[in-house]
């Protein structure tokens, strides 16, 4: 595509951490992460912006300073938000000093969750808000789809990325939802069965859920591609669905233990058959009638 | 023993009101003293013999009770540690900032952070939050149920989530 504008960069810390800013140094300075054949230009005075990178969930103590600066930005501009608590505070919500999430004071166009998002994702988001000024200049529709650059590039295997869920294995314990830090698992009861959801815009990809998961049900991937446009950042969501099953004996709904939880139960013997096919209610009453027949 | 009895002495001599003197040691045997004041208006006596004997303040704690607060100074003479617990019901307290420099951080943290305020402390100013916090956050106390079923920003966000799933 041809470049009609020069972006010029500017960088907002709102009381990070510094590990998304450490992350975008990389991104800016290592070339291979090719943010110089963008046309990036870093600037140092953010009157001569057009695009702002912006980390941190917004403190108390920064968000005046905030303030101040973005009203010297001359539109338009772009706003990208890094790191999760950018997005949505992440780990530190609902905190006497947290005032965030970034979208309650300035208009956010392309979203990056990570705790630090990988550089291949930072250098993704700002490509897609080098195309969004282009449109905003020009007047064009908006970029609808969101590209990837990396598309030959893989995260280790043992890099903790998105989180993904088997449903076959997942038996709605709420160890997950318990041991989140950051809340970014929900189960709800529905009339099928438990949902189960992932808001992957506010995980901070700690891993503690399958840590913790006693049957290996969650699971980190080394997917890294955590760039969304603004539209999106309430959809982003993994939802499965753990459904019911009616009891062979009263006909009542109940979440059968899943095979991988009975094979960490019976790892040897044979696995009893009413485990699977009658719930808890009728299992405790027909091993008791068992007992004193 | 003797350095113990250095100590001792002349903090008995300066006390006015009643207090509770209790000689102890950590696990390493190190002796440690606890000073309990009956009255926290004995508490400036007290730094005064501090300060003259060349101590220092090492850090200062207080929690809520349910009358008012109870403060621990945690001071340091020659390498043994005395603490001195006060009570205040009213949030004020003297400071000892005068006499003990190194008490400022801890006493306007007593400030910020309990809503305390240390009277005729030398400096004003915040020490580390934000002049739109009100003084006394850990006051607040959120009970747990409220911090579950309440609203919060969390809920909010949530709310949205659902909403958008919904859809």
């Amino acid at each position: 595509m041809e470049q009609t504008v020069k972006p010029r960069l500017f960088r907002i810390n709102t009381g990070s951490c510094n590990g998304c800013d450490v992350e975008f140094v990389a991104t800016a300075f290592v070339p291979k992460f090719h943010l110089d054949q963008l046309g990036v230009e870093l600037v140092d005075r953010i009157e001569d912006a057009n695009i702002l990178v912006i980390t941190g969930p917004m403190t108390a103590r920064s968000q005046a300073f905030f303030e101040e600066a973005v009203s010297k930005v001359k539109p338009p501009y772009v706003v990208v938000g890094v790191g999760t608590c950018s997005v949505t505070t992440g780990i530190f919500r609902d905190s006497y000093a947290i005032y965030g999430p970034l979208d309650k004071y300035i208009d956010v166009d392309v979203n990056v969750a990570g705790c630090p998002p990988r550089p291949q994702a930072i250098a993704e988001a700002i490509a897609q808000g080098v195309k969004i000024l282009q449109s905003k200049l020009l007047d064009q529709p908006m970029p609808t789809k969101l590209e990837t650059i990396f598309t030959d590039f893989e995260a280790p295997e043992s890099y903790r990325g998105r989180i993904s869920l088997d449903a076959q294995k997942c038996t709605a314990c709420r160890t997950c939802e318990t041991v989140c830090p950051s809340g970014a698992i929900k189960i709800t009861k529905t009339l099928e069965g438990y949902e189960h959801t992932i808001w992957h815009n506010t995980c901070c990809f700690c891993g503690n859920c399958s840590y913790y998961c006693p049957t290996g049900a969650i699971f980190t991937t080394n997917d890294f591609h955590t760039i969304q446009r603004q539209e999106e950042k309430y959809t982003d969501t993994h939802v499965a669905l753990i459904p019911f099953h009616e009891c062979e004996d009263c006909g009542k709904n109940f979440i059968p233990a899943t095979e991988a939880l009975i094979h960490r139960s019976y790892p040897k013997e044979e696995v009893p058959e009413m485990l699977t096919k009658s719930c808890p209610e009728c299992r405790k009453r027909t091993t008791f009638e068992r007992c004193y027949r | 023993m003797n350095k113990i009895h250095a100590m001792t002495e002349p903090l008995q001599a300066s006390l006015q009101y009643a207090y509770t003197l209790t000689e102890d040691s950590d696990n390493y045997g190190n002796p440690v003293l606890w000073l309990k004041l009956e009255d926290k208006r004995d508490l400036l006596n007290a730094a005064r013999v501090v300060a003259n004997l060349g101590g220092r303040c090492v850090t200062a704690t207080a929690y809520k009770t349910e009358e008012g607060h109870t403060l621990i100074y945690h001071l340091d003479i020659d390498g043994i540690l005395l603490n001195i617990e006060a009570y205040t019901t009213d949030h004020t307290i003297d400071a000892i900032t005068p006499l003990l420099p190194s008490a400022d951080w801890a006493e306007r943290e007593f400030r910020e952070m309990y809503g305390i305020e240390p009277v005729g402390h030398p400096n004003n100013e915040r020490l580390f939050l934000d002049e739109s916090l009100m003084k006394g956050v850990l006051n607040r106390y959120i009970p747990l149920s409220k911090m579950m079923l309440g609203v919060s920003e969390s809920d909010i966000l949530w709310e949205r989530v659902e909403k958008e799933k919904r859809a």
